[in-house]
């Protein structure tokens, strides 16, 4: 046993090894590290489906108020739930958001706001469900929309456009420029007909700002 | 058999100068492929393996404390890679049945090799082949000495197994 084991040694030893090739490697390095992709699209899937979800499950159990612990800012919905916000409850978030925000004109009057809520400076997250439609069963009953200030892509610029390419890439999703804000919409039961319009309302309230 | 490269040749590599990468790669190679062919069992995957160890080696040296933890530093990565490519690629690890070792591995102690877990084959490899101690071996395979000590026994248990008929017929026998 141990003589095999010592002649392992010299049976590794006279393994072919093929030919060096540099200029394969180089190339291979400058390649995207597959483990910082696959932590991508954990983010991805979280900011996307589990943010909007978790958001959508609180707002059956906390009244409405504005919440600014943490350095984030919050706005629940009722125990009777938050449906059809009015101008008034946008434009009192709005006023205390940390950056100006073109909000999601134009979703369709019977949508219902789940939730509002924003990460310090960084990204705001409007989720809206669609109506006659059971969350449990699943995402799809949500349209997300994802609001990026220009002031935090020129804080973390590669963060800003990878998010942007992310979503380019994703199907579902769509991207625009409105104001002072890139604006990304996950479409959920929203119809082609209705995201157009909505982008035009958004992009047209974004130029009106001073 | 022991990798030996210059610790000028590992700084210079360190600093970003292109041609020390490229020597050091060079005599890491060798190694390299040897150490994920007896880990990953087939040539091709093994030599993806050893080049994509290779490109993060070239990618990350940068950050390297110092020119003596190269070695350790390479062969985690080299076996990392290897062990990676041969879960992904389903070499599976086949545990010999008693009345089925075939011959060859019985002849073949790298035939013999495949028949353990990828991470089983690494600690044969490492202690047989490259030589290290089994504080290195736990640095490379990022787990304590003494479960080292404890994979290599069972490594060795399971070649025993394998390589010695005699006693692979006598516990089916004695089963029987």
């Amino acid at each position: 046993m141990n003589d095999c084991l010592e002649a392992l040694e010299r049976r590794i030893e006279a393994i072919e090894v093929p030919r060096f090739d540099f200029t394969t490697i180089t190339a291979r390095r400058s390649g995207q590290p597959a483990r910082q992709a696959r932590w991508r699209s954990a983010l991805t899937i979280a900011l996307l489906i589990v943010v909007p979800a978790l958001a959508a499950a609180a707002v059956h159990f906390i009244p409405l108020q504005v919440d600014h612990r943490f350095g984030n800012w919050q706005l629940f919905g009722p125990s009777r739930e938050f449906t059809h916000p009015t101008a008034a409850d946008f434009s009192t978030l709005a006023r205390q958001a940390p950056y100006r925000v073109v909000w999601p004109a134009g979703v369709p009057r019977e949508e219902k706001l789940m939730l509002l809520s924003s990460t310090g400076n960084e990204v705001f997250i409007a989720a809206y469900r669609c109506p006659s439609i059971d969350l449990r069963k699943g995402n799809d009953a949500l349209s997300t929309f994802i609001i990026i200030p220009k002031s935090y892509a020129a804080v973390n610029p590669k963060l800003a456009s990878w998010f942007e390419s992310q979503m380019h890439n994703a199907a579902l999703n769509t991207l625009w420029n409105a104001g002072d804000e890139s604006v990304l919409l996950s479409t959920g039961c929203l119809t082609p007909a209705q995201v157009d319009n909505i982008r035009a309302l958004m992009i047209t309230a974004g130029k009106r700002r001073p | 058999m022991r990798l030996t490269v210059p610790p000028e040749m590992v700084e210079a590599a360190r600093l970003g100068q292109r041609d020390a990468v490229e020597r050091l790669l060079e005599a890491l190679w060798p190694h390299a492929f040897r150490i994920a062919r007896s880990i990953v069992q087939d040539d091709s995957h093994a030599k993806d393996a050893a080049q994509e160890a290779s490109a993060i080696i070239y990618r990350e040296i940068a950050s390297l404390r110092s020119a003596d933890a190269f070695r350790s530093w390479a062969y985690r990565i080299v076996v990392r890679e290897a062990i990676r490519a041969a879960k992904r690629n389903q070499i599976p690890a086949q545990r010999a049945e008693r009345r089925e070792i075939d011959i060859d591995a019985r002849l073949d102690v790298l035939r013999a090799l495949a028949r353990l877990s990828p991470e089983l084959r690494a600690v044969i490899v490492l202690h047989y082949y490259a030589r290290l101690s089994s504080s290195e071996m736990g640095s490379v395979l990022g787990i304590p000495g003494a479960t080292v000590r404890f994979r290599l026994v069972r490594a060795r248990q399971q070649l025993k197994d394998t390589l010695n008929p005699d006693s692979a017929f006598l516990t089916t026998e004695t089963a029987g």
